[in-house]
């Protein structure tokens, strides 16, 4: 009785595990658990790497790929790090997007969600690039001339006519560039960039899934200094600069929810596995 | 909320809703008519952006009197070659050129990137780590590399310590599949908080 039971653990509908998701999902949503969150050295890196600039009227590149089917995820890195640098006194964004026609939506939503304390102004705090829509020539190219890839902003106001754009020539004119891409671009981007402009500090913002592949190029000695790769430390970033934007600290809980539901899943289809095997061999 | 926002809201629910109607039931013309809204939308919105970019940059560089923009332009017009049966052949031409220079730029950083940055990376002197954890990493980490090689040694037999060491090795590769599988499910959980989050909040407003 108790071993077919185990057994039949492995065989358990689909509905049935999605139906618990949702529930354990939605749970925390409609009562918060507020479980700690502590913070990882990496976002701390990142956070000081950016927080340093303030009052020094250096530029920050982010320049990004982003892409609608991960923007769930990797908004909430997008929106943390533009919050931080908005809070910045005297910090310059300059926004470049990168072959992905969505990025450039995504980019409005991004500015036009995000809270801006300072009221910074267009064009003397921040700017938006217009899109290049290619990878590797693209970045060969930013690496090579950056000035001579954008002719306009995005608003197709003449660069030099930008007061946040004076002097800005190379890559080796902005103190930090993030790089920002769900998964595998970002290696492409440490390949290209990185060799070329070594004396510039990188970050690069990703997702959970892409953190696999980009990891090994992430620490001391690496292209890139630190990482912010999902929600995780994309919440551990916001409690770091305290808001107002904590969109990721309050989905902690549900993470946490769903991380013990997929664990549980996990052991009892091992078990089921096993306790299956184990009868086949018994046979 | 106003009649345009609340429109576009459940626009987006009836989407997701749709989606969900897949996992929860089977494929149906609601998540066929979601799946192919999505891919349609994006295909739109990606054409418009990237064409407006591209006429923009060419005039504007043909503005400036840099007419040799004209050569990229008509490559990348022979791609259109491919709608005719004779001229077919011509497209191969700019395919040529945007893969020999996309692999020409990225393989110039790869010695630093991949070769010298990550054999430093495995070679970190223990002196040098910061924490006990640190030099726990660096010896898994060497270990592994070591063994994970000594797996794809296919010129000796596996046995004795070759064996020993690829065991250790698959072991380790094992580890790490394990983990970056672990990391798409994890990344899949944080989407269906935020799509739940907005059937919740944005949508129904109970929260």
């Amino acid at each position: 009785m108790v071993s077919e039971l185990i057994r039949n653990l492995g065989r358990i509908p689909r509905r049935v595990i999605y139906t618990l998701t949702v529930i354990i999902i939605a749970l925390p949503l409609l009562i918060p658990w507020n479980l700690p969150v502590s913070v990882e050295p990496m976002t701390k890196t990142f956070f000081d790497t950016i927080q340093s600039l303030e009052g020094t009227g250096k530029r920050i590149l982010l320049l990004c790929c982003i892409m609608p089917e991960f923007w769930g995820e990797a908004r909430h890195e997008y929106f943390a790090v533009v919050q931080h640098i908005f809070l910045l006194r005297d910090v310059k964004l300059i926004i470049g997007p990168i072959a992905g026609p969505p990025t450039v939506g995504l980019i409005h939503q991004l500015l036009f969600e995000v809270h801006n304390p300072l009221n910074k102004t267009y064009g003397v705090d921040y700017v938006v690039l217009p899109l290049i829509p290619a990878m590797e020539p693209a970045l060969g190219a930013l690496a090579r001339d950056f000035r001579a890839c954008y002719k306009t902003d995005e608003r197709g106001t003449p660069i030099d006519e930008l007061p946040i754009m004076k002097g800005v020539n190379t890559l080796d004119d902005f103190a930090i560039v993030i790089w920002g891409e769900p998964i595998k671009m970002s290696i492409m981007a440490a390949r290209i960039l990185y060799p070329q402009h070594p004396k510039v500090t990188y970050l690069v913002l990703c997702n959970t899934e892409g953190w696999t592949f980009v990891a090994p190029y992430v620490g001391p000695g690496m292209p890139y200094k630190s990482a912010l790769w999902g929600i995780r430390p994309a919440a551990e970033y916001q409690l770091l600069y305290g808001g107002p934007y904590t969109e990721a600290v309050q989905y902690m809980d549900c993470l946490s929810g769903y991380h013990v539901l997929i664990i549980i899943l996990i052991i009892l289809g091992n078990v089921a596995a096993i306790a299956a095997t184990k009868k086949r061999e018994g046979q | 909320m106003g009649v345009v926002e609340f429109l576009t809201t459940s626009l987006g629910a009836i989407i997701i809703l749709g989606y969900f109607s897949f996992i929860f039931y089977k494929e149906n013309p609601w998540s066929r008519w979601a799946e192919y809204s999505l891919v349609g939308l994006g295909v739109a919105y990606g054409a418009v952006i990237t064409t407006w970019r591209a006429v923009d940059y060419v005039l504007g560089s043909i503005g400036e009197g840099d007419f040799s923009i004209i050569v990229p332009v008509i490559l990348g017009l022979l791609v259109y070659s491919q709608f005719t049966k004779k001229y077919r052949w011509l497209m191969r031409w700019p395919l040529a050129i945007i893969t020999s220079v996309g692999l020409t730029v990225s393989l110039t950083g790869v010695p630093l990137t991949m070769f010298l940055a990550q054999f430093k990376a495995v070679a970190v002197p223990l002196t040098t780590t910061r924490s006990v954890f640190d030099a726990v990493n660096a010896i898994i980490i060497l270990v592994g590399v070591v063994t994970i090689l000594s797996y794809f040694t296919f010129t000796h037999e596996h046995k004795g310590a070759l064996g020993i060491s690829a065991k250790i090795g698959r072991l380790i590769m094992m580890l790490a599949l394990g983990g970056a599988f672990g990391m798409s499910i994890l990344s899949q959980g944080t989407f269906l908080i935020t799509v739940i989050r907005f059937l919740l909040r944005d949508w129904l407003g109970v929260i």
